[in-house]
């Protein structure tokens, strides 16, 4: 029956002769491992179509959703985590196997005529991969690849006459927006895959025209060996190894988590994936007018020097040790890659466009002695819990405004004490707590204390990081609402449903919530007034707010966040504003601070809800398989071969 | 082997079916890309209709220090309307002397930031640096830092937030 069927299809399909096309060729000087990188292309790109449409079934492409669907794919569906994973490490195996193959290629030789075609396609391949790569990140529409996208396009409306046209037309307008993802997202899952497919097939078409090159040894090209099965099994032990490694990657080095866009962010550095950083490096040294030679012209000159290769070296020659210059043009070519990669690796973003000028003398230090008033203001200062919000020899960066110079700042005494004692009197929005119940006296000595205050800040941290950049608005907008008594808050915001990234967390915690909470969220910070007398500790939460569901866990966390709280206590000094109904930090910067304060506590934000199989589990499981598999063949080619010997 | 003359009135007909097939192929070919350029194209050149939006009370900014508030922002984005926020850079020189930086870098869109010690605008991203004027002191940037369209109405900070083209040394509103 089915010998019947075949031979229908055969009568009406040219079955036998695709297949004969395919996999009947004679490889001259036999099948080699360094002929493997090609189809191990061709097995990574299938991986990514494949993993590609099968993310679709989840994936969002709107600047509201595309962040949450990717993260409910990874951390929600059943080996979710493995297709996001082999989609993510196969883009990252494929630039690395490209290369690798466009080496091999050139080592050989392989471009020379008649091959300049199947050379030239290659080059196109790259370039769509590389389009790939860049369309690809934007769409989970996180920290990075929002920046990526961002910068990016920037870079495209640096080319001169057209670069305004271009950055508009990545972007679908003038700003990165819901079309910018539509128009990404075509690009990524249609448009480049499918000019892809077409290239792969010229590619493969010109290579099968005119078959392997062969080793450049003549001697060696006497003998030769079929493609099907000797390369093709080749091939699939190194495509194996492939599977096993990048199911390693997934389940170990999941995709990093940089938490949902955020524009208005001023802690995020961008930085690129590392397939640019030779461009992100490159363009650091070109300013001013030359800046179109780093953003344009060092891009296409490689480009049209991998096209020329195959016709400035037109000499039929092959041997390496023959091919001086080309030899010597290409380690030159591969080595300034990698030395850019490398170096814009380690570079601090910013920091090789040069030095900082020289910073401003510092004005004259502090007076020796305080005198015995501002003495006694700048006990108050501490034990009424001034400190926790305003700093007086630093810069601001905390909830209050920076203290440090207050006395050279030119306000009056009359105002200062007015702010002590009623902030809303200054500014309707302040969150400030009014401190109407001191005496004069002590008034007097914190606005003596202030007034003292003269000495310039002391120099912030020697990073390039906007370490002194307070993310805290002076006001919030609009009459604050009034803070809710513990407890007693209301419900979680959309930062509760936001998977963010503790690490950016921390550095926002040491912006926001460290003045209060102490720089470890461990540190006791006092709090008099209140019944506990210090500030709940981060690290080690009340068991009330700890939840080992990280959903949960967060949400129980944001609704102070949120709405703020006033400790339980009959006055107590400090209370947690509400930096998130006041837009005082954006709900994406609330998540990222709750991943680190649930990391803090031992879990993770990030955490794998529905994995399916577990990633070490599927790991061993598919390490298991594939070892059996090859020490079975192992100890069958050891046999036959035995058997060979026994019988020649 | 040579291919047998024609007579030419075939020869005509064969000419003429030929360009026929052309010309229609090509008119159809014309007729079913024009929607797709024109789709894909025509969103990029509309420019977004920009308004005033309230940031807070002028007297919250303190004189000669620069200060970076948030803001609600309403935004028409193609089909989604949403309530977004921004942030600039207010700058209070006097009483009624106030400039709004945006803090998007001219270079290439990173966030600036204000260094208070070296009292700089400070790029993260290619170490421009800007003084607190916005002028150029080092650095890369093409540009001073884009100024917004602002106005005080009784007392209140209103901002007309807006893009501007990167990397240009002229200040090209989106």
């Amino acid at each position: 029956m089915s010998g019947r069927l075949v031979e229908w299809f055969k009568e009406r399909w040219p079955i036998q002769a695709v297949l004969r096309w395919g996999l009947e060729e004679d490889i001259p000087g036999g099948s080699r491992f360094a002929y493997t990188l090609g189809s191990c292309a061709l097995f990574l790109f299938l991986v990514q179509v494949a993993t590609g449409v099968w993310q679709l079934l989840y994936y969002v492409p709107s600047t509201d959703h595309a962040y949450d669907s990717v993260m409910y794919l990874r951390r929600q569906v059943p080996l979710g985590w493995l297709v996001h994973g082999l989609h993510y490490w196969g883009a990252n195996a494929l630039l690395v196997v490209v290369g690798l193959h466009v080496a091999r290629v050139f080592l050989w030789g392989a471009y020379k005529k008649p091959r300049e075609l199947t050379w030239l396609s290659g080059v196109v391949l790259i370039l769509l991969v590389a389009g790939l790569t860049f369309t690809g990140a934007l769409l989970p529409w996180d920290e990075l690849g929002y920046w990526a996208g961002e910068v990016g396009t920037s870079i495209a409306g640096t080319v001169p006459w057209i670069g305004g046209f271009l950055e508009r037309f990545f972007r679908a307008g003038g700003a990165m927006g819901q079309l910018t993802v539509a128009r990404f997202f075509t690009l990524h899952v249609a448009i480049l895959p499918g000019l892809m497919a077409l290239l792969v097939l010229i590619h493969l078409v010109a290579f099968r025209q005119f078959l392997s090159v062969g080793p450049w040894n003549p001697e060696k090209l006497k003998v030769t060996a079929p493609f099907w099965p000797d390369q093709v099994l080749k091939d699939l032990l190194v495509v194996s190894l492939l599977v096993v490694t990048l199911v390693a990657l997934s389940a170990f080095v999941p995709a990093p988590v940089t938490g949902p866009a955020d524009p208005i962010d001023t802690t995020y550095t961008p930085k690129p994936a590392w397939n640019f950083l030779f461009l992100y490096q490159a363009l650091k040294v070109f300013k001013g007018g030359w800046e179109a030679v780093g953003t344009v012209g060092i891009p296409l000159a490689l480009v049209a020097l991998l096209m020329l290769v195959p016709f400035l070296d037109r000499r039929e020659e092959r041997r390496p040790l023959r091919r001086p210059v080309a030899m010597a043009a290409g380690v030159l070519f591969a080595g300034g890659i990698l030395v850019m990669t490398w170096a814009g690796y380690f570079s601090h973003p910013g920091v090789a466009a040069g030095p900082l000028p020289p910073l401003p003398q510092p004005l004259p230090g502090p007076p020796a002695e305080l005198a015995p008033s501002a003495k006694r203001g700048e006990e108050l200062f501490g034990t009424l819990g001034c400190t926790a919000c305003h700093a007086v020899s630093g810069p601001s960066g905390v909830l209050g405004p920076g203290l440090a110079g207050e006395g050279r700042r030119g306000r009056s005494r009359q105002w200062l004490a007015a702010q002590i004692r009623d902030p809303k009197a200054h500014n309707a929005a302040s969150i400030m707590p009014p401190y109407a119940g001191l005496k004069d006296t002590q008034v007097d000595q914190l606005v003596d204390y202030m007034m003292a205050l003269t000495a310039a800040p002391p120099p912030p941290p020697p990073t390039g990081a906007p370490g002194a950049a307070p993310a805290i608005p002076l006001v919030a907008e609009g009459a604050a609402p009034p803070l809710p008594l513990s407890g007693q808050q209301g419900p979680p915001g959309h930062a509760a449903s936001m998977i963010g990234d503790p690490e950016h967390g921390a550095l926002l915690f040491r912006l926001t919530c460290a003045a209060c909470h102490g720089p470890q969220g461990t540190d006791n910070v006092p709090n008099p007034g209140s019944d506990r007398g210090t500030v709940p500790p981060l690290k080690g939460i009340e068991a009330e707010l700890f939840n080992q569901d990280p959903d949960v866990f967060a949400a129980n966390i944001d609704r102070f966040i949120q709405h703020g709280s006033i400790p339980k206590g009959k006055q107590p000094t400090l209370r947690m504003p509400p930096v998130g109904v006041t837009n005082t930090l954006t709900q994406q910067e609330a998540a990222h601070i709750e991943a680190y304060i649930l990391y803090l506590n031992g879990v993770d934000r990030a955490e794998i809800r529905r994995p399916g199989i577990s990633p070490p589990t599927f790991f061993v499981l598919t390490l298991a398989a594939f070892a059996i598999t090859w020490t079975g063949m192992g100890a069958w080619w050891m046999r036959l071969r035995k058997g060979n010997r026994g019988g020649g | 082997m040579s291919e047998p003359p024609r007579p030419p009135a075939a020869n005509g007909r064969r000419r003429f079916l030929k360009a026929a097939a052309e010309i229609l192929g090509g008119l159809v070919a014309a007729v079913a890309a024009a929607p797709l350029v024109a789709s894909a194209l025509g969103p990029i050149f509309e420019k977004r209709r920009e308004h005033f939006a309230r940031v807070g009370p002028v007297d919250s900014f303190t004189i000669g220090r620069p200060a970076n508030p948030t803001f609600e922002y309403r935004t028409d984005d193609a089909y989604l309307h949403q309530v977004v926020l921004h942030d600039i850079w207010v700058v209070r020189r006097s009483e009624t002397d106030v400039s709004v930086f945006s803090t998007v870098c001219p270079h290439l869109g990173c966030h600036v930031y204000w260094e208070e010690q070296a009292k700089q605008f400070i790029c993260p991203c290619h170490a421009s640096i800007f003084s607190i004027d916005g002028r150029v002191l080092s650095g890369p940037a093409p540009r001073p830092l884009d100024t917004l369209a602002a106005k005080i109405e009784d007392g209140i900070l209103f901002v007309k937030w807006e893009r501007f083209q990167l990397g240009v040394p002229k200040k090209v509103s989106l």
